[in-house]
């Protein structure tokens, strides 16, 4: 039942996401093949990847509810911790859910595109979509682990802001200082470094990624554990 | 078979140096219905959410069936066996009455729903309706109902009766009275509301400034209290040095008013032996009980 409880504090959130990729899509329909992997469609790309995670990420104890003015939601989270329940499982299914649920968006980006876009199946073989959406779950981790690290020790509304803030200025830091292009950069590897692009996967921003994300797991793990409600 | 559901010694808790609980002694004896009384502030809900694994104690100790509190895993074996009710009385606002119980049945392996179907006709709560649309009343006709139908063996109630007409108190107070007398089942609630305390403790302890300072059977502590009103021929003396028992004392001119805890031949002895004096005893309720304690007056000698 708690996978229930995440999946109705984020379907909402889930539908929103959907609509973006929506819109990416009929972007490119709009403005013809040739701009399948031009620059801006993949940096639009980028941004939508980057900023799915820190959308669905959350802890499973702190209230969420997609609008923040809804009645009733602070006082939530004692319900659920009085729920014979451990906190460990509480932050791993609503992170299971999370991480689903982004699945779930590329595997919806994908057939939308395809089942839309002729140019998309006529350009992309199988094997880059497959190298791309591989990417775009691993890549991913990193603003999902920060974004679930904030959400356990801050309100809804300061963990968007929050991950956000985290996450762009790493994005900029990889761009002032990193060389260019770095493999090591997860944010491009979504975007005009992706295997749309390279025919590869980024191995060493993969690993890079899923290490910033794993280590953020696990101090959300950490801080939910000694947290005081 | 632990005799105390709940037990904890010394058990201290602050918030940001400020002591919330200062070394609090509690026994709840099993199956006892058990009022927790105290002012605002005094520490009740922080007693109640060390109970229940949400805060952690800076010292002493609580258990729960034996159980220690503060271990994370042996909370959550208690957990199992409990029934609550926030302070808040706050659920998910997204989801329906009939999806919040779907919800909490399964986490509960004797949960009992020949209880819920009963509830949701005597509560009226809409099965369809969402609990961000209920008024604060019927959240805590809801929460009630997902306490109660858990089939636990503890029942921790922070304020049940909050937002409730008085027929629903009745009703809810009779079913309180109901469970404890045919399952066994210990309550422990915490309210402000003295005359439900008094209508269906059997037991309580009320705290103040994080310690506990009256606890015991609510009957004997009746039998134990009284007021002794004592007129004087003259003022009193300032040196008078009252015997033990004597809880407090105020004075209006040659009109002393004593709360005697117990002791009581004692302080009769001397009452008279106080030049003049003439003395009636009054029994007391609770509501006296606890304003006498917990009230500050700056008339009080004692």
């Amino acid at each position: 039942m708690l996978w229930y409880k995440a999946w109705m504090e984020t379907r909402l959130r889930l539908l929103m996401l959907i609509c973006v990729i929506i819109f990416v899509l009929f972007q490119v329909y709009s403005h013809g093949d040739s701009k399948l992997r031009g620059p801006a469609l993949l940096n639009a790309l980028e941004f939508m990847w980057v900023l799915s995670p820190l959308t669905l990420a959350g802890s499973g104890i702190r209230p969420e509810s997609p609008f923040r003015m809804v009645k009733g939601i602070q006082g939530s989270m004692y319900f659920t911790l009085s729920l014979p329940v451990s906190r460990l499982r509480l932050l791993a299914v609503r992170s299971a859910t999370g991480i689903l649920e982004i699945a779930a968006l590329v595997v919806a980006a994908f057939c939308l595109a395809a089942a839309a876009l002729p140019a998309v199946r006529a350009q992309i073989t199988a094997a880059d979509g497959l190298r791309y959406a591989v990417t775009i779950l691993l890549c991913s981790t990193a603003g999902f682990g920060v974004s679930t690290l904030l959400a356990t020790f801050l309100d809804q509304q300061w963990q968007g802001f929050g991950s956000m803030f985290v996450v762009f200025s790493g994005r900029w830091l990889f761009t002032k200082f990193g060389a260019q292009p770095s493999a090591l950069d997860f944010f491009r590897a979504m975007g005009t470094a992706s295997p749309l692009v390279t025919h590869a996967l980024p191995w060493t921003a993969i690993g890079l990624s899923v290490a910033i994300g794993a280590a953020c797991l696990m101090a959300a793990v950490k801080v939910e554990h000694v947290r005081q409600y | 078979m632990n005799d105390f559901a709940i037990e904890t010694s010394g058990l201290k808790k602050s918030f940001g140096g400020r002591p919330a609980l200062d070394g609090l002694d509690l026994r709840v004896p099993a199956g006892s219905v058990f009022g927790f009384l105290g002012r605002n502030g005094a520490g009740k809900t922080t007693t109640i959410k060390l109970l229940m694994g949400m805060l952690r104690a800076d010292g002493g100790a609580a258990r729960i069936f034996g159980m220690d509190a503060g271990d994370p895993a042996r909370n959550i074996e208690a957990r199992r066996r409990i029934g609550f009710v926030t302070e808040d009385k706050e659920l998910y606002p997204f989801m329906t009455v009939d999806r919040v119980i779907r919800f909490t049945r399964p986490f509960f392996p004797k949960w009992r729903e020949d209880l819920e179907r009963r509830y949701l006709k005597m509560f009226d709560l809409p099965p369809g309706k969402k609990v961000s649309d209920l008024s604060k009343g019927m959240r805590s006709k809801l929460m009630l109902l997902l306490a109660l139908c858990r089939g636990a063996e503890l029942l921790i109630l922070d304020e049940p009766t909050d937002g409730l007409d008085p027929a629903a108190v009745e009703d809810v107070l009779r079913e309180l009275v109901a469970i404890a007398a045919s399952n066994g089942t210990t309550i422990f609630f915490s309210s402000h509301q003295l005359a439900e305390v008094d209508q269906i403790a059997d037991s309580i302890c009320i705290i103040d400034k994080g310690r506990a300072i009256v606890s015991g059977v609510l009957d004997d502590l009746k039998a134990q209290y009284q007021r002794l009103q004592v007129v004087l021929q003259n003022e009193l003396p300032s040196t008078v040095r009252w015997v033990e028992g004597v809880e407090h004392v105020r004075q209006d001119g040659r009109i002393v008013s004593i709360l005697a805890s117990h002791n009581l031949d004692a302080i009769a002895g001397q009452i008279e032996s106080l030049p003049g004096a003439t003395m009636e005893r009054f029994p007391v309720g609770l509501k006296e009980i606890f304003l006498e304690h917990v009230r500050s007056d700056e008339n009080a000698l004692v």
